[in-house]
């Protein structure tokens, strides 16, 4: 029992349901270029502030403290256990900010409450060097909030950049279930004879659980039933303890290829583009069953934003390679998706607000 | 295909010296209390990302089976489980070890653990598919009754004092409680402290319970210590007989069944596996009364079932995608990264890998027999260092381990705390075994129990033959106990009234 729940870290922390209605479409690859809010570095790598309107910058320009981690060691504190998506992004970003910036990356993973017990141990530590920096998944930071486990947000950090974006989750049933779309598995359970009739094996209180709710809403009616992490919730389906799940799609891949298990839709991001897995949406459907989750660096509180900003251009410029968006694809069927500071923290309080939307729920 | 996996093992230099590195640094963090084979797993795994497929995974299975057996180098020398999964192995191996029989204690010790691996592996090979759809036809109403049986066995763990020993197991099942509660998530007994959220980890409440009682209790006779000399030992072939080897086939059979049993099972902890082994070795014995006085039989249960464990953990995660434990879950994180999809589809599409893998699990189970024989005589010269350096060195990283573990200082409090928890317990005559099976046990029913409640409403229990077996065989369990004392209780005083 050890680290039981090092898989369903991976999966709880990972969504947020939102609705958003914001554009994030032209922030998705756009590069270094267009950041607004701060004053660069000495060596003068930021653009020079295109709109002088932002009022935020003004004072920050008397202190700049020279940003050059060459030979210094920067620790990346990430909230979820080795083996998981969220830790093997931190790495990878952590593995090309080395080359980038000809400096150390130590990765410690500090784990426990679904990112919660570190996230509340270093958000406000000491970073006048701007040596240290939180790995999270924004899913698990505002679910965590939600639900009353930790009583801060992202607002408790400098956010410093958004790097990823979490895997396709599928809505899976057996391959001999009677519906073969995900159109006639609302009507199924919809219809007033088979009402509470499907067990759906979730777990209560994670993303799936909102998901849930908004097909509820919508008028299907299941007997939900907490079955656990991603790994329980296949092995009820398959041993026949509950009818439907959600789960990540690379999960269940094989299944689906063998015969045994079929996906009706895949949950769709707001922004869904860039999205490589060739599944019908449910956003067809039910236009709100919608999930974004990121990964996301952040910097404990009071960090100066001259070292936010240039962490930022510097994950920007990482992943920028043939590499990191190979790698995107094959482990999370999504193109790359790195944010600048100002989009990261737009991004941040758009899911904060949705899924807080959502408290009273998480919180019974 | 197998051939191709075996070439993929023994044609690449590289991944032999992968595999020997892999099994070695896993005997080293095996061995030291504190550091586990999870944690040699968690630590090495990024640097096996840029490696191939086969490299990478072999060299973490090969920390794990190298983590799993080093753990009984201290729990028979130094009375201190080197990892959880060498609990059990403290109970008969240290007595041994005090009686001079280290070296024995030592070789039974490693050669069943090369033994309990090597079926291990064989299951997992030639029975993979067929054992893991047997896994998948529990769900919460079995886990539910499977644990409860197992948390009867505690009554025969008890020793003399049954009523102290069901207060220690439920001790043990409310230390678990502590933390957010499953399902709901509302925390519980955490006074508002978020270091209690995720509740006392397995590594604190172990350490705390074994190496800082062991320290105190050494602390305290340190004034009235009588020379304890290690006699100079020869140690001839493996250190015991080939009649001790025969006359324990069966116990080593039946541990390597509960081992591989538990392992196959994902949502029982691997760690569960020697004490239960041990549990079931001792009542099925015919001279239970012996075990705990330093018999090779207690020995040979724990350290077969542990390895068996990593054959049987293999098994859902190859063949289901399903990892069965923390360690699991990482090699699981490991096989992810390389591509490598675990699932019913595994030898189909990776089928050389896959091989390779179990060519790498057996060289380095063979591998750990050959260093861990090697190295005994060193091993049992740790017995000559003097106790008041040696035990602070112990501390030391324990502590480590402890923060290690999820680099949190607040665990090195939980293992004080514990520490003296258990010195005290000790004192006042409790045993600690029913604690540790009830806190290791403790969630499983919990979380369940409370999804049987969910369930209730549409699946009968009646319909579950599982569940009816394992809820007889608990009612069998403590039904005969129940009979044993109240037999022996009349006996007691049918005698008292002949004598009056």
């Amino acid at each position: 029992m050890l680290k039981r729940h090092a898989i369903s870290r991976k999966v709880t922390g990972a969504l947020v349901v939102a609705t958003m209605a914001m554009s994030l479409a032209a922030c998705g690859g756009s590069g270094t270029n267009g950041n607004t809010n701060t004053a660069g570095n000495e060596a003068g790598n930021t653009a020079e502030s295109q709109q002088g309107g932002a009022a935020a910058q003004a004072e920050t320009e008397a202190a700049v403290p020279a940003v050059d981690w060459t030979g210094k060691t920067i620790n990346f504190y990430v909230t979820h256990s080795a083996g998981g998506d969220t830790d093997y992004y931190a790495r990878l970003v952590a593995q090309n900010l080395e080359k980038q910036l000809n400096c150390n990356v130590v990765v410690t993973n500090v784990t426990g409450s679904n990112g919660a017990v570190c996230m509340s141990q270093y958000k406000d530590v000491p970073n006048e060097d701007g040596l240290n920096f939180i790995c999270t998944n924004a899913g698990s930071m505002a679910c965590n909030e939600a639900s009353g486990i930790t009583d801060f947000g992202y607002e408790a950090f400098e956010p410093v950049a958004v790097y990823g974006k979490q895997a396709n989750q599928n809505i899976i049933v057996r391959a001999d279930a009677p519906y073969n779309s995900f159109q006639e598995f609302v009507d199924f359970t919809s219809a007033q004879e088979h009402a509470g009739e499907l067990n759906l094996g979730i777990s209560t209180g994670g993303v799936a659980y909102f998901l849930t709710m908004v097909m509820e809403d919508y008028g299907c009616d299941f007997n939900i039933i907490d079955i656990g992490d991603n790994a329980e919730r296949i092995t009820s389906l398959l041993g026949g303890g509950c009818d439907a799940t959600i789960v990540t799609y690379s999960l269940v891949k094989d299944y689906i290829e063998a015969g045994q298990l079929k996906t009706l839709c895949a949950i769709p991001k707001s922004n869904n583009e860039g999205n490589t897995l060739d599944v019908p949406s449910a956003a067809d459907v039910i236009p709100n069953l919608i999930d974004d989750s990121v990964y996301a660096c952040l910097a404990p509180k009071g960090t100066d934003p001259a070292y936010v900003q240039a962490l930022n251009e510097a994950i920007q410029a990482a992943t920028d390679t043939d590499e990191w968006k190979q790698t995107c694809n094959d482990y999370s069927y999504q193109s790359r998706y790195v944010l600048n500071v100002e989009d990261t923290i737009e991004l941040l309080k758009a899911q904060r607000e949705l899924v807080m939307s959502y408290s009273d729920l998480l919180q019974n | 295909m197998i051939q191709e996996g075996f070439l993929t093992v023994f044609s690449d230099p590289l991944t032999l010296i992968f595999i020997a590195l892999g099994t070695i640094i896993g005997i080293i963090f095996g061995a030291i209390p504190g550091l586990t084979a999870t944690m040699a797993i968690v630590i090495f795994l990024p640097f096996t990302y840029p490696m191939l497929a086969t490299q990478g995974i072999s060299t973490l299975t090969a920390l794990y089976i190298g983590g799993i057996s080093g753990g009984l180098i201290s729990a028979i020398l130094l009375n201190i489980p080197g990892t959880p999964s060498s609990v059990a192995t403290c109970f008969d191996g240290r007595p041994m070890a005090q009686k001079g029989q280290g070296a024995k204690a030592l070789g039974v010790a490693v050669v069943f653990s090369f033994i309990g691996t090597f079926i291990g592996i064989m299951c997992l090979m030639v029975l993979a598919p067929l054992l893991a759809s047997v896994a998948i036809k529990f769900g919460p109403f079995e886990y539910c009754a499977l644990s409860v049986f197992a948390l009867s066995l505690v009554v025969t763990l008890a020793g003399k004092d049954m009523i102290k020993g069901l207060m220690s197991a439920v001790l043990g099942c409310m230390i678990a409680t502590v933390g957010l509660a499953p399902l709901d998530s509302k925390p519980r007994f955490t006074f508002g402290n978020f270091n209690l959220n995720t509740g006392f980890k397995l590594l604190p409440v172990l350490i705390g319970i074994f190496a800082i009682t062991e320290v105190m209790n050494y602390a305290s006779e340190v004034n009235k210590q009588k020379k304890f000399e290690v006699d100079e030992v020869e140690i001839k072939g493996f250190g015991f007989t080939f009649q001790e080897f025969t006359g324990q086939i069966k116990n080593a059979f039946v541990s390597a069944m509960v081992g591989l049993g538990i392992g196959i099972l994902p949502g029982i902890g691997g760690s569960v596996s020697n004490v239960l082994s041990y549990t079931v070795s001792k009542n099925t014995s015919k001279h239970p009364e012996k075990y705990g006085t330093g018999i090779i039989d207690g020995i040979v249960a724990s350290e077969t079932a542990n390895n068996a464990t990593i054959g049987g953990a293999m098994i859902p995660l190859l063949a289901l995608g399903i990892p069965g434990d923390g360690t699991s879950a990482m090699l699981m994180g490991g096989f992810l990264i390389h591509g490598i999809s675990v699932g019913p589809l595994i030898f189909e599409k990776s089928g050389s890998i896959v091989y390779g893998i179990f060519f790498a699990m057996l060289l380095s189970a063979f591998l750990m027999a050959v260093f861990m024989l090697l190295g005994m005589k060193w091993f049992i010269k740790i017995l000559k260092v003097p106790k008041n350096y040696l035990l602070s060195i112990v501390v030391t990283l324990c502590v480590i381990g402890a923060i290690g573990d999820s680099n949190l200082l607040f665990d090195a409090w939980g293992v004080f705390g514990f520490g003296l928890m258990a010195y005290l317990m000790n004192k006042a005559g409790f045993s600690m075994t029913p604690l540790i099976l009830g806190f290791l046990l403790g969630e499983t029913v919990e979380v369940n129990l409370r999804r049987v409640s969910q369930l209730i409403s549409t699946t009968s229990p009646f319909s579950r033959p599982l569940f009816l077996v394992f809820t007889l065989a608990t009612i069998s369990v403590l039904g005969y106990s129940v009979y044993g004392a109240l037999s022996r209780h009349i006996t007691i005083k049918s005698k008292e009234k002949r004598e009056k």
